[in-house]
């Protein structure tokens, strides 16, 4: 089983060496199918040695899906890379591995000038719960990056809430929601946090947010708290149609 | 009267048979303009209101002394006790103390062209037509009175009344000298050395000249030169806003009018004559005078003593003796001195003006009390100047931004990086202080501090000017840029349009230490090059990994070279480094010596005198950078189908060094010619202007 592992490998890595397009993609994929660990080191030496836009696209791919953690230094230099599309990829493939270094890492590309890496940074922070990120995320929703709003209410603490809910009303709503959401799911939020959270958008009374709330008992299916759900249910009843 | 004088057989003026150059005639002329009483000259000046007023106004006592309803066509000027203007068709003439009326006459269909006087005495130059169909008019006013009037058929200039003699200019060459009584010619002189468009009395001396400089009268105008004796020589160099140094009295239009902006840019200056030997300018100064700027600057190489900047736009400027007067667009007359450009004194309590004529040979407007202001303050007067948002002022931002990267101050380079990156600055003026700051010798902590600065969205921080920047860092062979280049060769939020620069200066810097980062780069992007600018750094990459590593970077070459994915001008950029480490391998096979030596002079630091870059693109240029391609370009011609061409005419659009677009004519020679153009690089110019010029190529 190993030798024909081996074999399988050397045929891929022949295949990586090819001067066509096409025999290239084939090695990829070869490798992916093939989803041991020591389908890894091929794939980041192909990547280093220079890839067209696609093929690079179709190994970093691949690499996510072997999930191995050796590919994790792959990832942090495509961090780096100059189109934007592929650092993403490469948030992601860290999002994935989880290695050391990730959080500060995705800290970096908060400040990234593409809002669309700086966007994946922050779903990436909070996908990692990064707490100690918290402070810099809030900097970055100060900066019109709303995706920070979802990681906020991912890593964020419960005495850091209320700082949350001072942006109501001065950011549009829909960026703010899916922060509430995460915190209303949080099993380590406690209950009167949660409760403040929901007093607080039933004061805001906006259509918007009984359609909210009515979004929140759907999605959550009655797992949330049944003070909380009582609650809400109740903010439904009195904020006027 | 008239038959006395036409039936004595006078020859008048100006006749075709008049000899010229007749040493006894300019002897006689020059001793009459030397025994003439030194001219005092009123401190009065004259402007035309925004009112549509003529205005006397005193720069001694600082007061307005007059004011009148008029509509002159031109500046009015200055004529000894008289200020001539032309209304309509008549020539008047007010009282310079009084604005009284003095005289008038009619004009004919001619308009002024120049006036002069002296006491009462008042000569006025007309015309009208130009070249050989000009006819031109002199008339001596004495008071109120005409004493004589003498046409002729040739352009005339700006006359000079000097004790008994009236000179006036014409037809280019020519300067007559007339009795003040008669109006009668009695001497010639033709200029084989130039143009003489006026004359001018200045510091008791009489001077003849044009645009292109001024000689003295003196006895050494007997050889006909005006260069033989004391004289001094314009700058030719293109000052912004092209003001002449004497306006051109045979111009189709040898005045401006009132609202002319060239009364807002303009030369003055005062001549002197030292030892008798040379012509300078008093206090040294040329006066460029700029909308609302005045340049100080070297009579004779141009180099600048000062800049001051005023809030509105100038109107009028007179170099004096020991300073500059000017008058504002609001009314404000204030006297600046010559060595300093500070302020001496000024008043605002003239009107709001349209031109303000100001009277020369002043010495009593104020004393110079000032010094010297220290380097660094024309430094940041010059920062200030070249930073100006006034849109108008572009020409002279670029003299600033030029000037600016002159100073050898470290802190300059500071400010053309503060201009290089300011992208709210006229692009002309930003690109100006990026090609200045590349050729920066002084201010490398600046240069570095620069770079340690990356784009950071959070942080608000911008990145710097790059490729300036990294070729800043070249020509100071500054080392201590490296790892900071490659901190942004490595960014992906370092703009890609400064990498090509950066790889080139990677190279010239010679720090081996560049090349791995250098190669993981090439190696990474050769085969994504992601957009034509990193492909412009790729393409320069061999290059600098030859330089870097000679021998070394054949592997990294290589492997671009195999790989058949690579971009191709990338690879093609590779495999020429290749045969150039091939054929530097085989002649060190051949000559081992050579080798040591070629080496040897490659490790040694290239202290290259920074060449100051073309204003603009000219045909001399492109020749030059057609140079490598020129059999090629021959055999284009030679080998058109269906028959050779004679010769193609192109069109070029060049910026930056880069050909954006090729034109060519005949049609089918396109193809064959555009991309050999292209192939070639071609000047940075310091205006870094989008520039289109027309070639042509002829068969050999």
């Amino acid at each position: 089983m190993c030798a024909r592992g081996d074999d399988q490998i050397a045929a891929a890595k022949a295949l990586l060496a090819s001067s066509d397009h096409d025999e290239i993609e084939t090695g990829i994929q070869s490798l992916g199918l093939i989803g041991t660990p020591a389908a890894v080191a091929p794939l980041i030496d192909r990547v280093r040695a220079g890839l067209p836009a696609d093929l690079l696209e179709t190994s970093i791919v691949t690499l996510m899906a072997l999930g191995q953690p050796q590919a994790a230094p792959l990832f942090f230099e495509l961090l780096e890379y100059r189109r934007p599309d592929v650092r993403i990829r490469a948030i992601e493939g860290i999002v994935a591995l989880k290695p050391k270094g990730a959080e500060e890492a995705m800290q970096k590309l908060l400040s990234d000038m593409d809002p669309r890496v700086r966007s994946a940074a922050a779903l990436a922070l909070g996908e990692l719960k990064a707490a100690g990120s918290v402070e810099l995320l809030f900097r970055a929703l100060d900066h019109g990056n709303f995706e920070a709003s979802q990681a906020i209410g991912q890593a964020v603490r419960s005495d850091q809430v209320p700082r949350l809910l001072g942006y109501l009303g001065t950011i549009p709503f829909r960026a703010l929601s899916p922060a509430f959401t995460e915190i209303l799911q949080r099993k380590d939020i406690g209950e009167r946090d949660k409760l403040n959270v929901v007093s607080r958008l039933q004061d805001v009374g906006t259509h918007e947010v009984k359609n909210y709330f009515g979004d929140v008992m759907r999605a959550t299916g009655g797992k949330l708290p049944p003070a909380v759900s009582r609650a809400v249910v109740q903010a439904m009843q009195e904020i006027a149609d | 009267m008239v038959c006395s004088v036409a039936c004595a057989g006078t020859p008048g003026a100006f006749t075709a048979r008049y000899p010229d150059n007749d040493e006894g005639d300019l002897a006689v002329l020059v001793q009459r303009i030397d025994a003439a009483p030194k001219r005092e000259t009123a401190p009065i000046g004259v402007g035309v209101s925004e009112a549509h007023k003529v205005y006397g106004y005193d720069i001694a006592t600082r007061r307005l002394l007059w004011e009148i309803p008029a509509q002159p066509r031109f500046a009015p000027q200055l004529a000894g006790a008289a200020v001539v203007l032309q209304e309509g068709d008549r020539i008047i003439g007010l009282d310079l103390k009084t604005g009284a009326q003095r005289f008038q006459f009619a004009a004919t269909g001619m308009h002024l062209v120049g006036a002069d006087g002296e006491a009462d005495g008042c000569v006025v130059s007309l015309v009208s037509g130009q070249g050989t169909f000009a006819k031109s008019r002199v008339v001596l006013m004495r008071g109120g009175v005409r004493s004589w009037s003498r046409d002729l058929e040739f352009p005339v200039g700006v006359p000079a009344l000097v004790g008994s003699v009236v000179l006036v200019p014409w037809s280019n060459q020519y300067l007559s000298g007339l009795e003040a009584v008669s109006g009668n010619e009695f001497a010639r002189l033709r200029v084989r050395d130039g143009v003489i468009s006026h004359a001018l009395v200045s510091g008791g001396r009489v001077f003849a000249g044009s645009q292109y400089g001024i000689g003295v009268l003196s006895h050494d105008i007997a050889t006909a030169n005006l260069q033989t004796g004391p004289h001094y020589v314009s700058p030719k160099q293109e000052l912004p806003g092209r003001p002449l140094f004497l306006r051109d009295a045979y111009a189709p239009a040898p005045l401006p009018q009132p609202e002319s902006a060239e009364n807002r840019i303009r030369l003055t200056w005062q001549p002197e004559v030292v030892d008798g030997k040379s012509v300078q300018m008093a206090g040294g100064n040329l006066y460029l005078v700029f909308y609302r700027f005045v340049f100080a600057l070297d009579a004779n190489d141009l180099a600048l003593h000062w800049v001051y900047t005023h809030n509105v736009d100038l109107v009028g400027a007179r170099a004096e003796r020991d300073g500059l007067v000017i008058g504002d667009a609001k009314g404000e007359v204030r006297y600046l001195a010559a060595q300093s450009g500070g302020t001496l004194w000024f008043e605002r309590n003239a009107p709001p003006s349209l031109v303000l004529e100001l009277p020369p040979e002043q010495s009593t407007v104020g004393g110079n009390a000032d010094t010297a202001l220290p380097a660094s303050d024309v430094r940041k007067q010059l920062a200030a100047a070249a930073q100006d948002v006034d849109s108008r002022l572009v020409p002279v931002r670029l003299l600033a931004v030029e000037l600016l990267s002159k100073l050898t101050d470290p802190a300059a380079t500071l400010d053309l990086l503060a201009l290089c990156e300011d992208e709210r600055t006229t692009v002309g003026v930003r690109k100006a202080a990026c090609n200045a700051l590349r050729q920066r010798t002084t201010g490398n902590e600046y240069v570095l501090g620069a770079l340690r600065r990356h784009a950071a969205y959070l942080e608000g921080t911008a990145a710097p000017p790059v490729g300036a920047l990294a070729k800043a860092a070249a020509t100071q062979n500054e080392t201590r840029a490296t790892p900071l280049l490659i901190a942004h060769l490595r960014d992906p939020n370092t703009p890609t349009p400064g990498l090509s620069e950066l790889v080139r200066s990677l190279g010239e810097l010679k720090d081996a230490s560049a090349a791995p980062p250098l190669s993981e780069f090439f190696l990474l992007y050769h085969a994504d090059p992601v957009d034509e600018h990193v492909t412009r750094a790729l393409e320069l990459t061999p290059e600098a990994l030859v330089r870097l590593q000679g021998e070394a970077a054949r592997d990294t070459l290589s492997k671009v070279v195999a790989d058949p994915l690579s971009a191709g001008s990338v690879q093609q950029s590779a495999r020429k480094a290749l045969a150039q480490l091939d054929e530097q391998a085989r002649a060190g096979e051949k000559n081992p010596e050579a080798e040591q030596l070629a080496a040897q002079r490659a490790g040694e630091p290239a202290k290259p005198e920074p060449a100051r870059p073309p204003a603009h693109i000219t045909v001399d240029l492109i020749n030059q950078a057609l140079l490598p391609v020129h059999d090629k370009l021959q055999a284009c011609l030679r080998d058109a189908k269906p028959d050779a061409a004679f010769q193609a005419r192109v069109v070029l659009v060049v910026e930056d060094g880069q050909v954006l677009m090729v034109s060519v004519l005949p049609e089918p020679l396109q193809s064959c010619i555009e991309p050999l153009i292209r192939s070639q690089p071609f000047p940075l110019t310091q205006l870094s202007q989008r520039e289109r010029i027309s070639y042509v190529i002829k068969r050999m």
